[in-house]
């Protein structure tokens, strides 16, 4: 819809603000500055379409008392940058957004970062993968979930840590526990090994994994 | 009860030779000799109580074509030292036999020997783990059936060609081929680890 056509349809008194406050944020975001009203806005229902689609107008929507924080993981993916703005470790909504803040917002890590609130078994994966860089800020044996996907994230982003993550794989996997010091004590032949899988085409020929 | 009173009391027209021939063989199997009557002995249910229980009159009873075959992983389990008179590869019934045949016959391995018979499926893992010192007879990674259970085996039993079996648990399993190659990258990290591991009871969680 052009600004015009906007303009023409557009009436604040007819709209249906309670239910349909995200439609505007969602599907008009381009027109925010004529529909924008904060008193009329659902921010109950609708904060999250704000966060998600107006992130541009961030510094005129943003009112943390209105906001609705349940929907505080929106700004965690979507208004990164505008962290400092928003930030608030009390009201964020840990439970849903944790791997959310890690992934979109490892940059402020030392400002956001809290291992009591940190939703470990959620938000796991995303520290290994976009936190690598503060893992001895994290590492946690304890608290780290581990899942197959968590320890792919490790192995991926983390091998500068190898040291410090393999016992906690090796805990988990009894595989691994069994095969690990084995290759460790025949480097060489496990060389040979992942030379042979290689040259048989292991990773290249797009087999189906069993 | 004694030889001599067994003697007395046996009758062998008396005897329920169709549903009892398995007490003789599991009860009085030291009076072989006076019992033993290969005419009336019930080999259809009962040969492997022969096999299991009389292999000390394996000689005595011992007939191939009397022998019920379908109890032939009774022979492989329990006669083994006698495998070069009851050895047949046409009858052994293979399915439910392989798996005894490697568990009990690691040491005649090149008597029954037969990649293309041989049950993979069911048996692969008791290759790895009883004929190890004849692997390099047995191993093909394309009928080698890989499972939580062989793998241990080959870990446990058959280190020393890790370079063999190796290519195949990688080509299998993603974390794994990861974590080698981590650790392959890092060799001397990960002993670090194994060894702090090792001190601080990782391996007997």
């Amino acid at each position: 819809m052009t600004r015009e056509q906007f303009l023409k349809w557009w009436n604040p008194d007819r709209y249906n603000w309670v239910f349909q406050s995200y439609k505007l944020a969602l599907e008009h975001s381009a027109h925010f500055d004529i529909w924008w009203d904060p008193v009329r806005y659902d921010w109950v229902g609708s904060s999250w379409a704000l966060a998600r689609c107006c992130s541009e107008y961030f510094d005129t929507w943003w009112d943390p008392e209105r906001f609705n924080w349940e929907h505080s993981d929106e700004l965690a993916k979507h208004c990164s940058r505008h962290f400092r703005k928003w930030w608030d470790p009390k009201r964020f909504n840990w439970k849903g957004g944790s791997h959310l803040l890690a992934y979109y917002c490892s940059e402020y890590f030392d400002v956001w970062w809290d291992p009591e609130r940190f939703n470990w078994h959620d938000g796991s994966s995303a520290l290994a993968e976009a936190c690598s860089k503060h893992f001895t800020k994290w590492w946690d044996p304890k608290r780290f979930y581990v899942t197959e996907e968590s320890l792919r994230a490790l192995i991926a982003n983390c091998s500068d840590h190898l040291d410090v993550w393999l016992p906690t794989i090796l805990d988990n996997s009894e595989v691994l526990r069994m095969l690990v010091p084995l290759v460790v004590a025949n480097v060489d032949k496990a060389k040979k090994a992942l030379l042979t899988y290689t040259l048989e085409g292991g990773e290249d020929s797009g087999r189906t994994q069993a | 009860m004694t030889r001599e009173e067994f003697k007395q009391q046996w009758d062998p027209t008396k005897w329920d030779w169709e549903q009892q021939s398995f007490i003789l063989a599991l009860y009085y199997k030291e009076f072989f000799d006076i019992w033993w009557d290969p005419h009336r002995y019930c080999w259809t249910k009962y040969s492997w109580y022969l096999a299991a229980y009389c292999k000390e009159h394996f000689h005595k009873w011992w007939d191939s074509d009397k022998f019920n075959w379908d109890a032939s992983w009774a022979l492989a389990k329990h006669c083994c030292e006698y495998i070069e008179h009851w050895w047949d590869p046409e009858r052994f019934d293979w399915s439910f036999g392989s798996f005894d045949l490697a568990t009990h016959c690691c040491k005649k391995f090149d008597i029954w020997w037969d990649p293309k018979r041989f049950d993979w499926a069911g048996a692969s893992h008791a290759l790895a783990q009883h004929c190890s010192e004849h692997f390099h007879k047995w191993w093909d990674p394309k009928r080698f059936d890989l499972s939580l259970v062989s793998l241990k085996a080959l870990l446990t039993h058959c280190r020393n060609y890790m370079d063999q079996w190796l290519p195949m648990v990688l080509e299998r399993d993603e974390l794994v081929l990861a974590v080698v190659k981590a650790v392959l990258a890092e060799p001397y990290k990960a002993r670090r680890a194994l060894l702090a591991h090792t001190f601080e009871g990782g391996e007997s969680k």
